[in-house]
């Protein structure tokens, strides 16, 4: 008889980390897959280029199919947690607000959450940037809004010891010191420690709901593979747990699959000054918009910079003129438009099941970048810019929605218990159950949602997620 | 050697390659620095079939000449000035090309027998983060 776990965990992100820590402290036997290899702070590869090509889908080159815009997320164990900046921050009200509004779900509120937010940030290092932290593009940033009157906050990250003299923009390809808090060095970690198993370079095509068993088939290192879980929770993020539904056929009970995606749209304007900024260097994200104008315009700005690979994309044009542009690398200074996604796109799977991504910049989604792009321009001319560049590549880093958390089966994928409607042995907590995008970094409260998940999961099998460590599995009772 | 392009698709991207970066203001061209010899490791994650579409691309371009590939560079710059799909094309060409160019030569991987100036000292470009001994996690 073939192994089976009580929980095959199919994603190792923020989410998956979460899922797989909680449920493992409770007794449970899981297996993780992931499509991504395995790496750590010793094998993180120190390349820009390597780094696209070995962490993340398609290199880094996924886009919409407009080629509007670019989405970026990873494949490596730890998921986006590895390749992400960390910035931490609870929703606000006006999020959960408008999710409740829109599906309905009681538990969508700052009060019911914030204990899952304790708990989650219970096991994370936590550091508000301070002003020792500011390299000069903070400097530049901070002193651009005190003077057109304009209000901003210190940032907070997910880090341990990012030490003296080091370059956090390394870390964009996997941190060299165990500093940042991806899920790697935090919930997995203490997962395995539970007994948490991982098999890497797994890549899932199809996942099969029984009334017993759920079977997981998919590929590794060339071998077909599959493996069966009593119950699975699917944890690929936006992209990745839409495309395993749809690829495994689950449209066909489930309409509103691949539907509600959003994403925060970026724009990264980029300011040429005569001084040296070296926004590359040191921390270099530390500070953000806290204009409650911006909010209610539906922007945010963060000071941010990026390697020369990404740097070079964001010039239009080629030849001397793009060289010219390079060679100030070190004198260019960042500032970043993040807007709150106003249009939703659609997920959908080819003939040979590979993504087909419909999302275009809607007239709203304009309106809220150039407000944001405005303001970065009047920021940067306050300082004496001598060019200011705004960026023709639209990038899409949190991306959410596909599997829509709501009551009714007909638009949405997921129930109020995190299990997916008429699949009781199949669960989802990741960034693909967000209804709508709130317009802050989603990673903390995709890592609150899966702790909320996974006490709905245990419940649901007669399990406490105070409880006692078992050891003896199954903690998953087989159905009659 | 590549195990993905043909040596025509080479030289059709080593000669988009050059007209994106010439050299000059201290860099080095595209194809002095070697870069190119790196191209699989921009291939292995794209899927099969862009590989594909950039196969033939390179074969055209590596027939094209040189101003008429000048002016796609330059519609690619243009693509907002384009109805649907066309827009939408330039800005695949333009994420696909540029992306695998910029990719390989911002690398600052070069042949091992390149001896200029690496292209990340051309642009100052120098970043650092070591190993935390006493968490025991391992730097450059
Ligand atoms: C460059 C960058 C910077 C960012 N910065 C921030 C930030 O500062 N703060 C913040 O809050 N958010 C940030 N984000 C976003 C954040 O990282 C994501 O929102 C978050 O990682 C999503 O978590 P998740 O668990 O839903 O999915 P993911 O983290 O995407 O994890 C899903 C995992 O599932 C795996 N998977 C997918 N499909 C399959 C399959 N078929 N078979 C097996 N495995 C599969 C993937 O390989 C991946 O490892 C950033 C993202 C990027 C790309």
């Amino acid at each position: 008889m073939a192994d089976i776990y009580d929980f095959v965990i199919i994603g190792s992100g923020p989410s998956g980390g979460v899922l797989a820590y909680n449920l493992c402290k409770a007794g449970a036997r899981v297996l993780m897959l992931e499509a991504g290899k395995a790496h750590s702070a010793k094998t993180f590869p120190r390349n820009e280029m390597t780094a696209n090509a070995s962490l993340m889908w398609s290199g880094g080159m996924d886009t919409s199919t407009d080629a509007g815009l670019l989405f970026l997320r990873g494949k490596v164990l730890g998921g986006g947690s590895i390749i992400n900046q960390c910035l931490l921050d609870r929703f606000d009200d006006n999020a959960f607000d408008d999710w409740r509004a829109r599906t309905g779900v009681d538990f969508y509120s700052s009060s019911t959450m914030s204990r899952h937010y304790d708990e989650v940030e219970s096991h994370l290092a936590l550091h508000t940037m301070e002003k020792c932290d500011w390299n000069r593009n903070a400097e530049l940033y901070v002193e651009g809004f005190d003077k057109c009157g304009m209000e901003w906050a210190p940032l907070r990250r997910g880090q341990s010891n990012c030490g003296q003299g080091n370059d956090c923009v390394v870390c964009l390809g996997g941190c060299p010191r165990d500093s940042k808090q991806s899920s790697l060095v935090t919930f997995i970690k203490k997962a395995q420690q539970h007994g948490l198993e991982i098999e890497t370079e797994f890549n899932v095509s199809q996942i099969i709901h029984g009334t017993n068993l759920v079977t997981v088939y998919g590929d590794q290192y060339g071998a077909a593979r599959q493996v069966y879980g009593r119950r699975c929770i699917v944890a690929g993020g936006a992209l990745g747990s839409t495309q395993m539904l749809l690829k495994s056929g689950f449209k066909d009970k489930l309409p509103g699959l691949g539907s509600n995606f959003t994403c925060h749209p970026q724009f990264m304007n980029i300011a040429l000054f005569d001084e040296i900024v070296d926004a590359h260097k040191g921390a270099f994200q530390s500070v953000k918009s806290q204009d409650p104008r911006f909010r209610q315009q539906g922007f945010k700005l963060e000071n941010v910079f990026a390697g020369p690979i990404a740097v070079s994309l964001l010039k239009p044009g080629f030849g001397l003129d793009h060289q010219r542009f390079m060679q100030k690398y070190r004198n260019m200074a960042c500032i970043e438009v993040a807007i709150r996604d106003a249009t939703a796109g659609t997920i959908n799977i080819d003939k040979s099941g590979r993504l087909k991504i419909k999302k275009t910049m809607a007239d709203a989604d304009w309106q809220r970048a150039n407000a944001g792009i405005r303001v970065v321009e009047t920021l940067f001319n306050s300082l004496g810019a001598r060019d200011v560049m705004k960026s023709p590549i639209k990038i899409g880093l949190h991306l959410m929605g596909g599997c829509t958390l709501g009551k009714d089966g007909r638009n949405s994928v997921v129930n109020e218990h995190f299990q997916v409607h008429d699949h009781p042995n199949v669960f989802i907590a990741d960034s693909s159950i967000f209804p709508s995008a709130p317009g802050i970094n989603p990673s903390l409260s995709i890592m609150a949602l899966a702790h909320k998940a996974s006490e709905h999961i245990l419940a649901e099998c007669g399990v406490s997620s105070t409880a006692k460590i078992k050891s003896k599995s199954p903690v998953v009772e087989v159905q009659p | 050697m590549s195990l993905f392009l043909s040596q025509r698709e080479i030289r059709g991207l080593i000669k988009v390659g050059d007209l994106v970066i010439p050299g000059g203001y201290g860099f080095p061209s595209f194809s002095e620095t070697g870069c190119i010899d790196h191209v699989d490791e921009v291939m292995a994650p794209t899927p099969a079939a862009d590989v594909k579409d950039f196969k033939l691309l390179m074969k055209v371009f590596s027939v094209a000449p040189n101003a008429l590939l000048k002016g796609l560079l330059r519609l690619m710059d243009k693509e907002s000035a384009f109805p649907e799909p066309i827009g939408g094309l330039l800005r695949l060409l333009n994420v696909g090309v540029k992306g695998v160019v910029f990719s390989l030569y911002y690398s600052n991987k070069t042949s091992e027998f390149y001896q200029g100036p690496l292209v990340h000292e051309a642009i100052g470009y120098q970043v650092n983060c070591e190993m935390d001994e006493s968490n025991g996690s391992a730097g450059q």
